[in-house]
């Protein structure tokens, strides 16, 4: 039987090698497959959306976009998204750029500390700082304000975290990395040349930042903060944690109710899902442009020379404001969530006596949702990590190396999820493959789906950026040599490529393992996975539980980003969400 | 279990149709009719636990409190070897899932309980329920016989109340009644349960009955903070965040004050609100056997002792021995709604609740 398949076999194969193969012109195919896959993951769940938005009764109808616009409910959510949005960004923009500015430019101590906890506060899961935050700055027995009352001898509270102020101050502190990366990575580059000219010609420190500086950055800022207002408004863990309680909605939390109640009400929201898309690719179109725009020539050929400015007898209070905006972000909500985890009930005194270590044991074996959602989370990271990057690399590659005509509607393609925010994601794929013919819904997949194609432009930027740097002659002399494009990628263009990708696989990991939006609509008990679960269980009232797999989730995240470091060895923080 | 019941047992669980076409089933049927009469009998299957073991699993969705229905969950995983899935969200949360997964073709869940039975009647409705009547159903008091057809019967029924913080409401100035807790002096130390939750409608169910939804308007003036659950409320005025739980219910809160937190319930003069939890089968539940078996457990004597000595619930049970600490239900001044009620008056509730509360 082997034999005569081997003797079959092998003039077929050599059909195939001689003869068939340079006819075959395997681009065509290979692009509208990859065009179909691509376009599948972002088409088929938007264009349900569309579909479901305009369903009336009899034919198309506008009615439930009416209903938006005039319902009051859904029109007081709408405002909520947008005025959080407005103002979280804003903060996040001044607070980031100023503390973006002084690491990047000025002479302010502990530089590489203070990028290291940005990078902490730009890891940390906003629905995990909103849980912490609910501790801290809870009206009556939040720390803050235990600790107000306590000093002031007054009754009452200085600080309400369920408010909407709450949530602004919520969302600010854990978008403030956006702008900070912005402002960097436009500093960075530029030659201190100019500051100093301005300096020489009799301008102090301030007036050089006002005029010589803030002009440099200004696409940097109006980028960052496009870029907060975008992602504040596609946020759901803050708003349902601090928004909910304060009883008033945003567009997400209004999504997930509709669909969490019965009736479901399939259509609305999907017309609130359109609108939230429509609002992000306007905004992120017009952040493109201000980006994109013909910037100041900062860059010269000449030998770069950056010293930093002399912040003087500012530097000290420079050094308090950074130590402050990170001990908001990182240090009071880690703590707070460590002691949670290790006491009885968590605003008891921190005494012996009311410590324990029981949480860890309810929440590893006594809650049976735990083990399945930890399994899930880490069997969909790798998985979204694995598959996204072999997606994100093979795109990268053709779209860098031309290998087919139409390469830049691939590329258009990969990064079109950035502009769809994942509730909207989610509520697309639910609409989509919870019916025939498709039954996803129930399944780990769906979530799979959503994860991959909400990470694909993150591993895709990310591969992209590493393939731009490898130059095409290494691959060109392989292939002199006489190796086929396969054996050339194998032995050349992967090992060149090797940081890059891996880079992409961790950031496609963390991006899978915390996420949450996406996942709330998509789960069932099926699909537990831990960040659903964290904002499930506040319902029951198990605070320190919920500290425990927050932690667990910190952790998870923060051995990622070490390899992260030890892989890529720079800067990762990049703006790839 | 004797062979001759279990063939029996077979025997009903099959509808009229495929009884006919087995001809010697029929006979058989005939023979066993007047005996089929009899009420004892006339609760039908409990499932054999060779059936349920052989489908090694139960898909169990619930309201209930979660660390409480662990515990009745591993118990059963412990004495039958059979797996409890468990799932824990807010009652109207359950329901728009399993309407939801039944609309995706997912079966998924076997037993359904929640604490609101107009909920409930909203699934038999659509189908989504089969009959069984657990064992000595006939002899439950009529409170816990909610559906006449069989479908669901109460589980367990919780004593809504008002909870509050024994820390921070003085002794003297704890409110005697629902009326009390509209007062201006609770401003922003208050909490309210969401109507996703089966004490938050059946409570709203029973006050607007007897003050109108201004009753709500006037509380909305106190600025409480909107709970999803009771369960939740309760640990944020043990934690002292809020002083009182408007919502709040009995079982819940002796579990946590067992823990040493200083909580309390209040009994409220104009009476407290009886919330009913039913439980019942999905029609397609894909472990039915198990699903009957483990529904007759919830039912069982010792599971339903279970709920009394824990967590003080009271209970269908005809056997059950409450603590001297437990007023017996017929002398409890209860505020109880209808099932049908409860259906009639379900969007009535979630609109007003939207329009007051801003949710």
């Amino acid at each position: 039987m082997n034999k005569a398949s081997s003797k079959l076999g092998e003039p077929l194969a050599q059909i195939f090698r001689v003869n068939f193969r340079p006819r075959l012109d395997p681009s065509l195919p290979t692009w509208i497959g990859a065009c179909g896959l691509v376009g599948v993951l972002v088409g088929v769940p938007l264009w349900w959306l569309v579909t479901t938005s305009l369903r009336g009764e009899q034919g198309l109808t506008l009615a439930h976009y009416q209903q938006i616009f005039s319902d009051r409910a859904l029109l007081r959510a709408v405002r909520n998204s947008l005025l959080i949005a407005f103002w979280a960004s804003l903060l996040a923009t001044a607070v980031g750029s100023l503390m973006g500015w002084l690491i990047a430019r000025t002479d302010v101590p502990f530089k590489q500390l203070f990028r290291a906890l940005v990078l902490a506060s730009f890891v940390t899961p906003p629905f995990v700082g909103a849980f912490a935050w609910t501790m801290l700055a809870g009206p009556n027995a939040g720390w803050f304000n235990h600790l107000y009352r306590y000093t002031s001898g007054l009754e009452g509270y200085l600080f309400n975290i369920y408010s909407f102020e709450g949530v602004i101050f919520v969302i600010f502190l854990y978008s403030y990395p956006y702008a900070f990366t912005m402002i960097t990575n436009a500093l960075e580059p530029v030659s201190s040349e100019m500051e100093e000219a301005a300096a020489i010609l009799g301008a102090n420190r301030f007036r050089t930042a006002l005029t010589i500086t803030l002009p440099l950055i200004t696409p940097a800022l109006l980028g960052g903060f496009i870029f907060a207002f975008v992602h504040a408004l596609a946020l759901f863990g803050v708003p349902a944690i601090l928004a909910m309680p304060a009883g008033f909605h945003t567009i997400t939390t209004q999504i997930w109710v509709l669909l969490s109640q019965v009736p479901q009400e399939f259509e609305i929201v999907a017309a609130l899902s359109v609108f939230l898309l429509l609002v992000a690719v306007v905004l992120l179109s017009l952040q493109k442009r201000v980006l994109g725009r013909k910037g100041f020539a900062t860059i010269t050929g000449r030998g770069m020379r950056r010293s930093p400015i002399e912040l003087g007898r500012w530097r000290y209070p420079a050094l308090i404001f950074c130590f402050f905006v990170v001990a908001l972000a990182v240090f009071l909500p880690y703590l707070v969530l460590i002691k949670a985890a290790f006491s009885k009930a968590w605003a008891m005194p921190l005494k012996l006596e009311n410590l324990t270590l029981d949480n860890w044991r309810v929440a590893v074996t006594g809650y049976s949702a735990t083990k399945d959602a930890v399994i899930n989370t880490l069997v969909l990271g790798v998985l979204t990590g694995t598959l996204g990057v072999g997606l994100a690399a093979f795109v990268a590659y053709a779209v860098n190396r031309k290998l087919f005509r139409g390469y830049q509607t691939l590329a258009y393609l990969s990064v079109a999820p950035t502009v769809v925010p994942a509730i909207v994601l989610a509520a697309g794929l639910l609409i989509a493959y919870s019916g025939p013919p498709f039954f996803l819904y129930g399944t780990i997949w769906i979530l799979l789906l959503a994860y991959l194609t909400k990470e694909l432009p993150v591993g895709y930027t990310q591969v992209d950026t590493t393939m731009k740097g490898i130059h095409i002659e290494l691959e060109e002399a392989s292939r002199i040599l006489g190796a086929h494009r396969l054996s050339t990628m194998r032995s050349i263009t992967l090992p060149l490529a090797k940081g890059g990708i891996i880079a992409a696989w961790l950031l496609m990991f963390i991006g899978a393992v915390r996420e949450l939006s996406a996942s709330i609509l998509l789960y069932t008990s099926k699909s537990w996975v831990l960040s659903v679960l964290i904002i499930d269980l506040q319902n029951h009232g198990v605070i320190e539980v919920i500290a425990v797999l927050s932690i667990l989730m910190l952790i998870f995240t923060f051995i990622t980003v070490a390899f992260m470091q030890k892989f890529v060895g720079r800067d990762t923080l990049g703006l790839n969400e | 279990m004797s062979v001759k019941e279990i063939t029996f047992n077979r025997v009903l669980t099959r509808d009229g149709k495929t009884m006919m076409a087995r001809g010697r089933n029929l006979r058989l049927f005939l023979l066993l009719i007047p005996i089929l009469l009899t009420p004892r009998l006339i609760r039908a299957q409990d499932g054999s636990l060779e059936q349920a073991k052989k489908e090694g699993r139960v898909v169990w969705y619930t309201a209930m409190a979660l660390e409480m229905a662990e515990q009745v969950a591993n118990i059963f995983e412990k004495t039958y070897g059979i797996k409890v899935e468990l799932t824990r969200s807010a009652s109207e949360r359950v329901v728009a899932r399993v309407i939801q997964e039944a609309q995706a073709g997912i079966n998924n869940v076997d037993v359904i309980e929640i604490s609101e039975a107009g909920d409930f009647a909203l699934l038999k409705q659509k189908g989504l329920l089969r009959a069984h009547r657990p064992k000595n159903y006939e002899r439950f008091p009529s409170t816990f016989l909610l559906d006449k057809d069989g479908y669901f019967h109460a589980w367990r029924a919780t004593i809504a109340q008002p909870v509050y913080n024994t820390r921070l409401v003085l002794a003297s100035a704890v409110p005697k009644s629902w009326k009390d807790l509209v007062d201006p002096i609770w401003k922003d130390k208050q909490l309210k349960v969401h109507y996703v939750s089966g004490a938050g409608t059946n409570v709203m169910a029973a006050i607007t009955k007897i003050y109108g939804w201004d009753y709500y308007r006037n509380l909305r003036k106190n600025n409480p903070v909107i709970v999803q659950a009771a369960s939740q409320g309760v640990s944020v005025v043990a934690a002292g965040e809020r002083a009182i739980l408007v919502e709040g219910n009995y079982y819940n809160t002796v579990r946590v004050k067992a823990k040493g937190n200083p909580v309390n319930v209040i009994f409220p003069s104009e009476g407290a609100v009886l919330v009913l939890s039913p439980a019942g089968i999905a029609q397609k539940a894909p472990h039915p056997n198990a699903a009957m078996f483990f529904l007759e457990y919830m039912f069982s004597e010792k599971i339903q002792q279970l709920l009394i000595d824990n967590t003080r619930l009271y209970v269908p049970h005809p056997n059950a021995k409450y603590p001297s600490d437990m007023p017996p239900l017929s002398q409890l001044k209860t505020l109880a709604v209808p099932v049908d009620e409860l259906v009639k008056r379900q969007s009535e509730i979630k609109r007003m609740f939207t329009e007051i509360f801003g949710l």
